[in-house]
């Protein structure tokens, strides 16, 4: 049989299409790319088209015939950062249409046991980032802008959401080039190229300099322990933290790319 | 006074308290309203000395009445003192809970005149939060020993959390170190807010609305090492807080030398870290392994082997308890093995009803199988080339380093203690 590449839009609804064209064509493919990831040159491609209702079917499958857990858990995988998750994911739901949903409690099969790694990662990034972002005010509009190695905003809206439901807020990933709109107890993550915060204000300032001193004023100077710091905050998230970052000026505008 | 310098005088006098968790109770937040509260709590940074920063902690004023030999805050000390006007420090919590900067408030305070003074200052920093302000994030109170009982229902119908401090582990200390506190004054407190939750669960039982006291329930803190209790008294004591008081944590704090006195360690001495790692170990054996503090420590050994956690401890010492089949043995037997923790052991119990588990399983299920691997068997076998004798586990589980019965003692060296590292950052 030949070996194809799939390539799809990178959507979870575009990755359902992909396990239904792999099922129903019983393909193997060998490897499945999402948007204008790095094209293969050995096998031929072939493009998956998203269709809402092909989605739809295999969503409703592995929701029946697997289980609603292992759809949410298929979802959160797509999520992850780790690398080849589609073929990963199709090996395991071939593997739950056989044997049920007890599929997901086999860590110690190494498929399983990848992308719950991966997802615990994941999962574990979006709580870190429920406590790191880090909000400028501008009159009820808070902004902030986030590195993530996951897809985390799907997973932080309904945090934010909920907290902050007086105020309209925006969270820009700048790694994947997203945005966790919310505002009015609603929220959406949406495509977003570019988006730069404005400079801070004068409020804004005293803030950040009041909380920088209190930063400083609760360590305890004899216990001092910076691997444990770097342990439970590493390095990666230092320069999104204001009491990690030196003081700027109020005329330098911060740009987010 | 600015503001910077009040914050930072009254943040410096509350560093010693050890609890900064937000923990242990889930609230949505309401259109409209700023705050939410999750019940696995949210750290939010992580200062120099490895701690997580969760709460604005700060105290209230820190003008104390009390000449507690090891307090910063003693009347007797010569240091700058301040106090938070109530709707200073609301606006306070409110900027920087609105930057995402923390989860709510940790408020303490001296005793500024009398307690019920200081109390009535707290309440009405707490009710301007709260009332005006519609304050939906975390809120961590101190008890005021002493303080009239109708102040703290009233300060338990506002905040999440109450803590009173037992401050020392035994009454002969309290006296010699604490001359302004007692045994009783604390323990009182302490029972009145635990009737109190008891009886906010059997209402809300009944009346879905009813309101909620301290709901995410109360805490206390001990200091170590500036008294001379041992290891075995300290996790009696908490063993017997847990089930008389119901308390959800007992934490430990390492005495930082602050003060001089002839009664304290001296100023240079080093906060003993690494005994209060060990003790929080112990803690957790206790609350999440069912050891009771017995078992840990006898009378002939009263403290806890620095070089060796509690629970490999124990099991060098119970030999006769294993090696555990782990395809076969019930929950109570896992949890006792060390390298398996609460999580492993519920993720073994699933696994192996796929099929028989061995030791590469094991170790992608999360079994930390440097310490398993002399404790258990798999399909009746123990992994090749262990031996189950102590002479070999004790090397390998404290980092090759045989034990010595006796040792050069040395002026300078680091001892084998200060290389082991503690990390216990998310108290």
């Amino acid at each position: 049989m030949d070996a194809t590449v799939y390539r799809y839009d990178g959507s979870f609804s575009g990755f359902l299409c992909c396990i239904y064209r792999a099922i129903r064509a019983r393909e193997e493919p060998a490897l499945i790319l999402a948007g204008d990831e790095m094209p293969a040159l050995l096998f031929p491609e072939l493009t998956i088209h998203t269709d809402p209702d092909q989605a739809r079917r295999v969503s409703r499958a592995i929701a029946g015939k697997i289980g609603p857990q292992v759809l949410e858990f298929a979802q959160r995988a797509h999520l992850t950062a780790l690398a080849g998750r589609e073929l990963y994911l199709l090996a395991l739901l071939r593997r739950g249409f056989r044997e049920g949903p007890l599929v997901l409690e086999d860590m110690a099969d190494p498929t399983v046991c990848r992308l719950r790694r991966a997802v615990c990662h994941l999962e574990r990034e979006a709580h870190l980032y429920k406590g790191f972002v880090r909000f400028q005010v501008r009159g009820e509009a808070l902004s902030a802008v986030i590195q993530p190695k996951n897809r985390v905003l799907p997973l932080l809206a309904e945090h934010f959401r909920e907290r902050f439901a007086a105020q309209a807020l925006l969270i820009y990933d700048e790694t994947h080039r997203e945005a966790l709109l919310c505002a009015r107890g609603r929220s959406r993550v949406v495509p977003l190229q570019d988006f730069r915060q404005d400079g801070p204000g004068a409020e804004e300032l005293a803030f950040q300099r009041l909380w920088r001193g209190f930063f400083q004023a609760v360590s305890i100077p004899q216990r001092e322990n910076p691997l444990c710091q770097r342990t439970h905050m590493p390095k990666r998230y230092w320069d999104q933290l204001t009491e990690m970052r030196p003081a700027a000026g109020p005329s330098l505008p911060q740009r987010a790319t | 006074m600015d503001l910077m310098d009040k914050l930072t005088v009254l943040a410096e006098a509350a560093r010693y308290d050890a609890a900064c968790t937000s923990s242990g109770v889930n609230r949505r937040g309401r259109p409209g309203a700023l705050g939410s509260a999750a019940a696995c709590g949210i750290c939010h940074s992580f200062t120099g000395d490895g701690r997580c920063v969760s709460l604005l902690k700060v105290l209230q004023s820190n003008a104390c009445a009390y000449d507690c030999r090891y307090c910063v805050n003693r009347r007797g000390k010569d240091v700058p003192r301040a106090t938070f006007e109530p709707r200073e420090l609301a606006e306070l919590t409110m900027g920087f809970y609105r930057r995402n900067y923390i989860e709510g408030l940790f408020l303490s305070s001296a005793v500024r005149g009398t307690p019920d003074r200081t109390c009535e200052l707290m309440l009405e920093t707490l009710r301007l939060l709260r009332r005006e302000y519609a304050f939906g994030g975390y809120i961590h109170a101190k008890a005021i020993p002493g303080a009239d009982p109708a102040l703290i229902a009233q300060m338990g119908m506002l905040a999440d959390r109450l803590s009173v401090n037992i401050e020392l582990p035994s009454e002969g200390s309290l006296a010699a170190l604490a001359p302004d506190k007692s045994r009783l004054a604390i323990l009182g407190p302490m029972g009145q807010i635990q009737g109190g939750i008891l009886r906010s669960r059997n209402e809300l039982a009944l009346y879905r609305h009813a309101p909620r006291f301290a709901p995410a329930g109360q805490s206390t803190q001990m200091i170590i090492g500036a008294s001379p209790e041992s290891d075995r008294h300290i996790l009696l004591l908490s063993q017997a807080l847990y089930r008389r008081y119901q308390l959800k944590r007992v934490f430990f704090s390492a005495y930082v030398p602050v003060v001089e006195d002839p009664k304290l360690p001296a100023l240079d001495a080093k906060p003993p870290l690494l005994r209060e790692h060990r003790l929080y170990q112990a803690d957790w054996l206790m609350r999440f392994y069912g050891f009771q503090a017995e078992e840990l420590l006898t009378p002939d050994r009263p403290n806890l082997d620095p070089m060796l956690d509690p629970k490999c401890q124990w099991a060098l010492d119970h030999l006769e308890r294993f090696p555990v089949e782990v395809n076969t043995a019930p929950q109570e037997a896992l949890l006792r093995v060390p390298g398996i923790g609460v999580k492993s052991a519920w993720r073994i119990l699933q696994n192996r009803r796929l099929g028989p588990l061995d030791f590469a399983g094991l170790g992608r299920i999360g079994v930390v199988m440097k310490r398993a691997m002399f404790f258990i068997t798999c399909r009746g076998r123990m992994m090749p080339g262990v031996r189950m004798e102590p002479r070999f586990i004790y090397p390998a589980l404290t980092g090759g380093r045989p034990p010595r019965p006796y040792q050069q003692i040395s002026l300078f060296d680091p001892t084998p203690e200060d290389q082991l590292q503690c990390l216990t950052g998310q108290l």
